[in-house]
């Protein structure tokens, strides 16, 4: 806690003898970031739901153009920004960005973006190998997916940090208008990586699991790295309740606008004769325990993280998982039917008439003993994930560069 | 996809419902024209087929459209069909690709449209993945340095955020940054080191995965067995270890193709010399006997071909020893009867040494070489040059003759104008070819009738034992008619076209479409019926 005390007295010190010339407005490869970021989340619900409906794609298909714009802009981007300051740049901005092998100058964020849009492109040569030699696969996660959802969460991470950076090192110095953009563009980058952290996990986040345990395990091993470390190194209030926010439009957006579409399934077998695009998950109900980590952090931010992490671990499975646990059975019952929801969304390829559609599944339902000790579980695996995510946090909060 | 890579590519030699012939062809009236299709399907599943048609009346003002039919997933389970277009500079043939996104019996539904009217045809495709294939060393090499790439830049990144990304702008580096940059880039390549070595276990268990997935052939065991009723082949099946198709290839699922439960061929390994076509009686779900001809002592290749249900057909391999006592013993019994469809047959070694077996000895013709079969009848490979290419679609046509030299009539044998078995001379390659094609029509036949009566998905498939009870009934009862009706009953549904070749009458010509997969010597033996006997030939040929 004392280093942390001791970095906001330098920062103001700092800001008291820069004050001539910070005031300016946000960088624009900072916007190209987000936007990257959001291209990618968009992308990803899209080219799940694209196959989902349509199955077959190609190197070119809307969905990919949409993550790969992503790619590009971000990468072009912190190329060119990394680029222009380290032979063109002035001695002060060169004295903001990290200097790296030697000649290159750029910051964290861009290095971050960077990396993702090198990884996305060598995962495109390997993943077409990957199909000609195992099939193609439907699966989400395999290596050369790995790879490329790697680049993905790791441009979207790039973009978080872009505008912490910024935030941490300009913040208090900027026009009201600028500094309403970092706000937004704090939730919104935030937001999109929660998209992807979600996304990854999915396979067990199926609403037909969502009465086991571990949906609930893995959920406290993925999700609070990102919404305590958001939480905590926020420089504004309720910062993972705005990233659940987004979190939550992005996603149900896409629920409610993709099957707007028509589509038509170009693959065989096809079991299920759909006529419009059926869209992905409906979003957990995040907004519900990331209000109760903006809470706890803004009450005990200067604990013992260890204690911290506790509290918000305990705070995190006692009201997100009865929140969830209920919301499921919501959407599962005939009020969950409707559009809003996205319930009938179900793959060309999977038997309509499954048993297991509108149920839980009787395999994955937990009860009793099982279902205290499962939870007891993910408490513990939350106390881990919190502290991380404090850690984490703490080292968000003092990015500068 | 960007490009197709060209993977240097390991195929398994056996395939499916034939030996080292992986591709389906097809031949057969689609309304007013006569069509030849040649599939070469996926040798990964999921994967691409290629479609190439050829029309040889090249008509103008047609379309052609194909797609995967499965059978469990029927046609209103099928996608809209995909064109496929004319290849440029070859007037009359026409390509495209379909997708095989799942393991197990599909089919390829071609459409082609002539002045409003469609015909059609199902074309039966095995959809299992065959081929495990390596990394192109360019590509590796590409891979490797952008890895290194990635690998030493999240190093630089780990580092900075440890160290650098912190300091105040404007501040210079101290001893400390200086020391926690070192350590961070000690923490990232630990950290990279384990997401490669992570990421290395996962390729091998998901490389492993997809081997196990891969089509195993079935595999039997043939044994000679000696006694006072004759000599036996006893063949039995190896149950199926593959986790995949435990349904599709059910063993109880066998379904009689051209009334017949199975078509077992008994090649002498090496020389060739020798050939029977025999059918064997189930004696269980996986045993399975027949009388064996009074053939010579020997190794032999043994291949037997059988259709299920859900209209999967593959080909059992297994090995046949005759042991050396028993030529003797045979030559001086009275002669062997034979089942009415059985048949054998000698032809001269491939390697031409001395012939020292008892019974008519054929010579083995040539393409474009008038050939003396057994009985008196003689027969001719008609070929425009008596050159072939490997890879390359060919009706392979032959004129058969009677004795007076006058062109024969010929007569369906076991429901079809005629048979044939090609084989490599290393025994790589082996099919059964029919003037239809070299598919099982058995599983043509249960692919339509699955198509037909609209069913979907595996859970309304019949009892294993009922079944296999209800089709020995069948057999038997095919079995007991006389020739004549079994025929008639057989080619119930075949379509008969006519060529109008004026050299030759209506059926004394019988042509089989093949494209031979690779180059190396092969051996044809053609089976056709003329006055009621079952008359063979065997034809050498060399592919380039």
């Amino acid at each position: 806690m004392k280093t942390n005390f001791s970095t906001l007295t330098l920062e103001e010190t700092l800001q008291s003898s820069e004050t001539s010339v910070t005031t300016r407005v946000i960088p624009s490869f900072i916007y190209a970031s987000v936007f990257a970021s959001f291209c990618i989340a968009v992308g990803l619900q899209w080219d799940i739901s694209w196959h989902m409906s349509v199955g077959r794609d190609g190197l070119f298909s809307p969905p990919h153009l949409a993550i790969y714009l992503g790619a590009i802009v971000s990468g072009i981007f912190s190329g060119i920004k990394v680029l222009k300051t380290s032979f063109w740049g002035s001695l002060q901005e060169k004295q903001e960005t990290i200097k790296f092998w030697g000649i290159f100058h750029g910051s964290l964020g861009a290095m971050f973006c960077i990396w993702g849009a090198f990884a996305m492109l060598t995962s495109a040569p390997f993943d077409d190998w990957w199909h000609n030699t195992y099939g193609l696969d439907v699966k989400i996660l395999s290596p050369p997916h790995a790879v490329l959802g790697l680049g993905m969460i790791v441009i979207q991470f790039g973009a978080l940090i872009s505008v912490i950076a910024v935030q941490n090192r300009l913040g208090n110095n900027l026009q009201d208008k600028a500094k309403t953009h970092l706000h937004w563009l704090y939730a919104m980058s935030s937001g999109f990586l929660l998209v992807m952290g979600y996304t990854f996990f999915a396979e067990y986040f199926f609403l037909s699991r969502q009465h086991h345990v571990l949906t609930y395990q893995v959920a406290m091993a993925a999700l609070p790295i990102l919404m305590v470390s958001v939480a905590y190194a926020s420089p504004y209030k309720w910062g993972a309740t705005k990233m659940a926010i987004v979190y939550t439009l992005l996603m149900a957006g896409m629920v409610w606008v993709l099957p707007l579409f028509p589509a038509e399934p170009k693959l065989s077998p096809v079991y299920n004769y759909i006529t419009r695009f059926q869209p992905f998950h409906f979003p957990f109900i995040l907004i519900v325990p990331a209000m109760v980590i903006d809470l706890i952090i803004s009450k005990w931010k200067s604990r013992n993280k260890w204690v911290l992490a506790a509290a918000l671990s305990l705070g995190f499975v006692i009201s997100f998982v009865p929140a969830q646990w209920y919301f499921a059975e919501l959407q599962m019952s005939e009020f969950g039917r409707g559009w809003f929801f996205g319930r009938y969304s179900y793959p060309y390829w999977a038997n309509p008439d499954s048993p297991y559609r509108y149920i839980f599944h009787p395999e994955y339902i937990s009860r009793g003993w099982d279902l205290v000790k499962g939870l007891g579980i993910a408490a513990l695996i939350g106390l881990i994930t919190c502290r991380l995510g404090l850690a984490w946090g703490n080292w968000m909060s003092q990015v500068k560069r | 996809m960007i490009g197709k890579i060209l993977a240097p590519i390991l195929i398994l030699i056996l395939f499916s419902s034939h030996v080292g012939s992986p591709g389906v062809i097809f031949e057969g009236l689609l309304g007013p024209y006569r069509v030849l299709a040649n599939i070469n399907p996926p040798d990964v599943v999921p994967g691409t087929a290629v479609v190439t048609v050829i029309i040889p009346e090249t008509p103008e003002g047609i379309s052609l459209e194909a797609r995967p039919v499965y059978w469990s997933a029927g046609l209103k389970g099928t996608p809209k069909a995909d064109p496929l277009y004319p290849v440029k500079g070859e007037i009359g043939k026409y390509e495209g690709e379909l997708w095989f996104m799942e393991p197990g019996t599909s089919s390829v539904q071609l459409m082609m449209t002539v002045g409003g009217e469609t015909f059609e045809a199902i074309i039966p495709v095995m959809a299992v993945p065959t081929a495990q294939k390596e990394m192109p060393v360019e590509l590796g090499i590409i891979l490797v340095l952008l890895g290194v790439l990635l690998v030493v830049l999240m190093v630089t990144i780990v580092a900075s955020a440890m160290s650098d990304s912190i300091r105040e702008p404007g501040m210079e580096r101290t001893v400390k940054s200086q020391k926690r940059k070192q350590i961070g880039i000690v923490v990232g390549t630990l950290v990279m080191l384990l997401i490669l070595w992570g990421g290395k276990s996962w390729w091998d268990a998901e490389s492993n995965q997809y081997r196990n997935y891969m089509f195993e052939p079935l595999n039997g065991t043939a044994t000679f067995e000696s006694s006072p009723e004759g000599n036996f082949l006893h063949l039995e099946v190896d149950p199926l270890k593959s986790t995949q198709g435990r349904v599709t290839r059910r063993i109880s699922f066998i379904v009689p193709d051209h009334g017949k439960l199975m078509h077992l061929f008994l090649i002498r390994k090496g020389d060739l010399d020798v050939f029977a076509h025999l059918h064997p009686e189930r004696l269980d779900t996986l045993n399975f006997k027949v009388k064996l001809p009074p053939l010579p002592s020997g190794d032999y290749h043994v291949f037997a071909d059988i259709t299920r249900y859900t209209g999967f057909a593959e080909t059992i391999v297994a090995d046949l020893t005759i042991p050396e006592t028993n030529n003797f013993k045979l030559a001086s019994n009275d002669p062997v009867i034979l089942g009415r469809d059985d048949t054998y047959t000698f032809s001269n070694p491939v390697s031409n040494k001395l012939i020292t077996l008892d019974g008519d000895i054929m010579i083995c013709g040539k393409p474009g070489i008038k050939t003396d079969l057994p009985g008196g009848y003689s027969a001719v490979w008609e070929t425009e040059t008596g050159k072939f290419e490997a890879g390359k679609l060919y009706s392979l046509d032959f004129a058969l003759f009677d004795p007076e030299g006058e062109p024969a009539s010929l007569e369906p044998y076991l429901g079809m104008m005629g048979h044939a078995v090609v084989l490599k001379h290393d025994g790589t390659v082996y099919i059964h070819l029919h003037p239809t094609g070299n598919y099982s029509m058995g599983s043509q036949q249960m692919l339509v009738d699955r198509f037909k009566s609209g069913k979907i998905g595996f859970s309304d498939i019949p009892q294993s034992l009922s079944f296999q009870d209800s089709i020995d009934r069948v057999v038997a009862f095919l079995d007991a008619l006389p020739d004549a009706e079994r025929d008639s009953l057989l080619m119930g549904n075949m379509v008969h076209y006519n060529k109008t070749d004026p050299g030759h009458e209506e059926h004394s010509m019988v042509s089989f479409p093949y494209a031979f997969p690779d180059k190396g010597n092969y051996r044809i033996w053609i089976q056709v019926k003329i006055d009621g006997k079952i008359v063979n030939g065997a034809f050498d040929v060399e592919v380039e």
